[in-house]
Formats: C-alpha cells, sequence, structure tokens
C-alpha cells in the first residue's frame, strides 16, 4: 500500500460566477490509501462543490487538488479511469436498460467484465433488464453503484450514496466498502446523516458553510467533545474547589444537592479534584454522537484534535 | 452499439432518425407526384403573382423542369425538416443532457471533452445526412414513379447543400448549447437565426437594402444558384463549411474549459 495520500486537497477554494461568497473556503485535507473517509456537512455546506472538483467537473478558484500524488487537472482522464463516482440520484440515460447503461460505461472505460457486473448485481439485487425510465430512484441508485464498482477502482467517491436505498442494501453496500477496504482500496463518501457514516468511517471531516471546521478519526472527535458530569453532593460541596485551576469546565449548573457541568479538560486532574470532594454519586457521560455533529453543524468552532 | 459515444447516441435516436428520415422520403415523393399535375397550371398561375414574391414560390420557368420544381418545392421550403431536426438534436446532445444531468455522469467516465464533444457532434451530423438524403432519395423514387429523367449528380450535388446548410445552422445551436450548457437560449438563438436569414434571402431580390444581411445568411450560399439548375458552386460550400468550423471551433474551446455543475 502507498503511503502517499489518494487525495489532497491543499488551500481549495471555489467561487461560482456572479457570488460574493466562497462556496469552498481554503479547504484542506488528506485521504491515505485503504481509509474510507466521511465527508459530513449539512445541505449546502460545500460537499457537491468538493466532489465536482475532484471529477474534473468543474475547476478550483485557488488551491490545488492531488489525486494518487499527481495534479488532477493534468491528469484528469488518467484518474478518472482509477476513480469510481456515484452522485447522489445518478442521472443514466432514461432509455437504455441497466444492462445497456452499463455496457456503455464498460465499454468507454475498456474494461467491461460481465461476470463481475452480474456479481454486484447479485449482491445489490439490481434489476439490469429493466429500462432505467422506469426504474425507483432506488434502483436506478443500484445501476450508479454498480457503474462505480464495476471496474474495481482504486477511489470510490461517493456523494450521499444510500439516498434512496432500502436497509437491506445499504447493509450490503457497507460490505462492499468494507471488503474494499480489506484490499486496501480507499473510500470517500460525503453524507448529511452522521449514521450513513458512522458505521464505516475511520477518519471524518466536516465541513459547514464551504469550511472544513474539524478533520479527525471518529474516535478522536469523540474524545475530544465535552462529557457531562453529574455530581451528586451535600451541603458541604464548594463549587470553587473544582473549579480553581482546573481547565475545560463549563456550563456548571447546581441544583440543591445535584450539580452538573460539561467538561473537555484531562480526565485523571478532574477525577484527583472530585476525590476530594463529599459526593455521593458521580456519572460521566459521553456527548451523543448526534449532539457533537449538531454542534459542527450549527456553529462549533474549528477543532484540533 | 455501445462501444462509442457516437454509436450510443445513433443508437438512443435511432426511432427519431427512422421517422424523421422516413417523414423526408415520404413528403418528397408526395411532392414529386404533383410534378405532371402542377407542372403547366402552376407556372401559368405563377406569372401572375409580383416579381417580388417569386423568390419565394419561384418563376414561371422553375416549374417547367423538375429540377427547378425540387429546387422549389424541396430544397428551398423542406429545408427546415433538416434544421429543425438539426436544432433539435444539437442543442440537446449537449445542453439537453446537461439539464438531465446525464453529461455530468458522462464526465465522470474516463472519457476527455473533446471526445463527448466531437463524438456528439458527429452523431447529430450523421443523423440530419439521413434525413437530408431523405430529399435525394424521395426525389429519385418520385421521379421514377412519375417517369420523369433526374439528374442524379446534380441531385447529390443539391443534397449535400441541403446537409451543409443544416448543418451551418446547427452547429451554431451546438456551439451555443456547449458554451452555455442553456438548451432553450441555444434553441432559441439558431433558431430565430435561421428564421431571420431566411426571411432576408427570400425578400433580398425585392428588398436591395437586406443585400448586406444576405451575405451572412445560409440560404444565400444554397439558393445562389440552386446545385439542381446550375454548376455547383464549391466556394458557396466552403464559405458555409468554415462559418461552421468557427462555430465547431469556438464551442470547443470554451467547452472543454467550463465548469459543468451537478444537477
Amino acid at each position: 500500500m502507498s503511503k502517499q495520500p489518494v487525495i489532497e486537497l491543499a488551500g481549495l477554494t471555489k467561487r461560482y460566477p456572479g457570488s460574493s461568497v466562497d462556496a469552498l473556503h481554503d479547504v484542506s485535507l488528506t485521504v491515505d490509501a485503504g481509509q474510507i473517509f466521511g465527508f459530513l456537512g449539512p445541505n449546502g455546506a460545500g460537499k457537491t462543490t468538493t466532489i465536482s472538483l475532484l471529477v474534473n467537473l468543474t475547476r478550483p478558484t485557488a488551491g490545488h487538488i492531488k489525486l494518487f500524488g499527481q495534479d488532477n487537472q493534468a491528469f484528469g482522464l488518467e484518474h478518472r479511469a482509477r476513480i469510481g463516482f456515484l452522485a447522489g440520484d445518478m442521472a443514466l440515460d432514461k432509455g437504455l436498460t441497466g444492462s445497456q447503461q452499463l455496457e456503455y460505461f464498460g465499454s468507454l472505460r475498456g474494461n467491461f467484465d460481465k461476470s463481475y457486473v452480474r456479481e454486484l448485481a447479485k449482491r445489490l439485487d439490481a434489476n439490469l433488464n429493466k429500462r432505467i425510465k422506469t426504474l425507483s430512484r432506488g434502483n436506478r441508485q443500484k445501476i450508479g453503484l454498480i457503474a462505480a464498482l464495476m471496474h474495481r477502482p482504486e477511489l470510490l467517491i461517493l456523494d450521499e450514496p444510500t439516498s434512496g436505498l432500502d436497509p437491506l442494501i445499504q447493509a450490503e453496500f457497507n460490505k462492499l466498502a468494507l471488503d474494499r477496504q480489506k484490499e486496501g482500496k480507499t473510500t470517500f463518501m460525503s453524507s448529511h446523516v452522521l449514521s450513513e457514516v458512522q458505521e464505516l468511517c475511520d477518519q471524518l471531516a466536516i465541513i459547514r458553510a464551504g469550511e472544513v471546521v474539524t478533520h479527525a478519526s471518529l474516535r478522536d472527535i469523540v474524545t475530544a467533545a465535552p462529557r457531562v458530569v453529574r455530581l451528586a453532593t451535600d451541603k458541604s460541596f464548594r463549587a470553587s474547589e473544582l473549579t480553581k485551576g482546573l481547565d475545560g469546565i463549563s456550563n456548571l449548573v447546581r441544583h440543591d444537592h445535584t450539580v452538573s457541568f460539561n467538561f473537555t479538560g484531562d480526565i485523571n486532574q478532574l477525577l484527583a479534584r472530585l476525590s476530594r470532594q463529599p459526593l455521593k454519586n458521580v456519572t460521566i457521560q459521553n456527548a451523543e454522537l448526534e449532539d457533537i455533529f449538531m454542534s459542527f453543524y450549527q456553529g462549533g468552532k474549528a477543532t484540533d484534535v | 452499439m455501445f462501444k462509442t459515444i457516437f454509436l450510443k447516441t445513433l443508437f438512443e435516436k435511432r426511432w427519431m432518425t427512422l421517422w424523421w428520415t422516413l417523414s423526408s422520403v415520404a413528403l418528397t415523393v408526395f411532392i414529386v407526384l404533383f410534378f405532371p399535375a402542377l407542372k403547366d397550371s402552376f407556372g401559368e398561375a405563377v406569372k401572375q403573382i409580383p416579381e417580388s414574391m417569386r423568390s419565394l414560390i419561384g418563376s414561371a420557368e422553375d416549374y417547367q423542369q423538375l429540377g427547378g420544381y425540387l429546387t422549389i418545392q424541396v430544397f428551398q421550403q423542406m429545408i427546415f425538416l433538416p434544421i429543425i431536426l438539426g436544432v433539435i438534436l444539437a442543442t440537446g446532445l449537449l445542453a439537453g443532457d446537461e439539464n438531465e444531468g446525464t453529461l455530468q455522469t458522462l464526465l465522470t467516465q474516463p472519457v476527455s471533452r473533446s471526445r463527448v464533444y466531437l463524438h456528439k457532434l458527429a452523431a447529430s451530423a450523421t443523423i440530419v445526412g439521413l434525413v437530408t438524403f431523405g430529399f435525394f432519395f424521395g426525389s429519385w423514387l418520385g421521379a421514377l414513379i412519375i417517369g420523369e429523367p433526374i439528374n442524379l449528380w446534380r441531385l447529390g450535388q443539391a443534397t449535400l447543400m441541403a446537409w451543409v446548410v443544416s448543418m451551418a445552422i446547427s452547429v451554431l445551436g451546438f456551439a451555443v448549447a456547449a458554451i452555455t450548457g442553456r438548451r432553450a437560449l441555444a434553441g432559441s438563438v439558431a433558431g430565430a437565426y435561421a428564421f431571420a436569414m431566411y426571411v432576408v434571402s427570400s425578400l433580398v431580390e425585392s428588398v436591395k437594402a437586406l443585400r448586406p444581411l444576405d451575405y451572412l445568411s445560409p440560404f444565400h450560399y444554397f439558393n445562389h444558384p440552386s446545385p439542381l439548375k446550375a454548376a455547383f458552386d464549391y466556394g458557396d460550400m466552403l464559405v458555409l463549411l468554415a462559418a461552421g468550423a468557427i462555430f465547431i471551433i469556438l464551442g470547443y474551446i470554451i467547452f472543454i474549459r467550463r465548469d459543468i455543475y451537478q444537477r
């Protein structure tokens, strides 16, 4: 496996003609080989803008993209031969059947493996004999997914990949992505739904209003998130003795014999302080994952984790 | 049929091509079948029409020969058939696909924009060519039925010019579609240009002030004079080919560079 990042974005900026703000501003991130990388953000955050740049549909206003260590503008054609791409609602040729569409894309790629296409169709329960225009969104998405996977791409780029898919097929898609990971292949998937990437992704970037607000592993993001601490105390509890000189406490609320606060500092220091307090009970909870992401979506600060 | 963008486009448009070509043949045969009946009576009637209108419907002499009759009734008046089809295709294959999102899907495959542009252009030229060939085949078939002699070489030249004129207008639509990605705009520009230039070329004999504008009209180089009535003018064809090439190059330069947005 190469140590070179598969995707490298540096200072990537995109401003659309006629707009006074950047749709994407100074985005830098790397995705290594073998990663399943989640690119999370609310609608309109810049996910599709980033992906359009990755697949050469648009050009950056500033900054650059390297894929497989090479400039993506200069080697776009070569890169697309190594990429599989699936849009959120893949537009396919309505007059063709699924198998005709796949044969067409396979011919353009020059490596159409019919038996692998049949295998994928079986796994995803896709009907390749119906015309695209007669298929539901979910069934069209299956054809798009096969088109993205059928040439065994080194890099799979997915924009909201499971939209329209039923849960069973989503689960099969997850298996496919994990199988690819075992082969050292890379997946970059955008989503606005945390649960979609939670099961799959080892690395995440969260984008909001065109800027990456965090870029880390899911575990690090959860670890760095504030814990909710709840104490049951007696009357002799002195909050000042707990907080004095201890960083990372916020939103401290006291009600009779209970105290609660958020804590982002060193857990060992906190436990040492608590051990000196007259406590009846202590609970320390990790923040709910959804809450962490909502805080990023709604305006959380950039985090170095 | 799915080996190339060109072949896939022809496959996708096969029914459209078939019906337009059959219509072109059928209409042409139908018109030729009327020639014996109209030869004398219509020629006489035309003499009563003011001189200024004769560029539109032809002179009495035109109706005495099948070549002149075909020039007026088929190549001058039915020319809008391949032009309309050409504009529909030329604007649909790029901008139409872009509006539907299928162009974006295609461009994420390992194909260059140059290849997409040229294959789609070639497909539209082929389909327009087949429909225009319907004039040739229909004229020949009609002439055979009514037992009139016809110069097939001249007929072929007139058919070739009809295709070149249709494509000169179609590639304007193709270029605007490639540059803007807006099908309605491209269709409007090409359609308005074709209609305006047709009017200019039709009226130029009686309205001398239109003469400078007539040089911008593809019909000027088609009907001036008609290949069925006089020797083929290769210069006229070159002017149309050069104009078409300029549109194609302009469209190409911008299409391969511009942003194409996902839906």
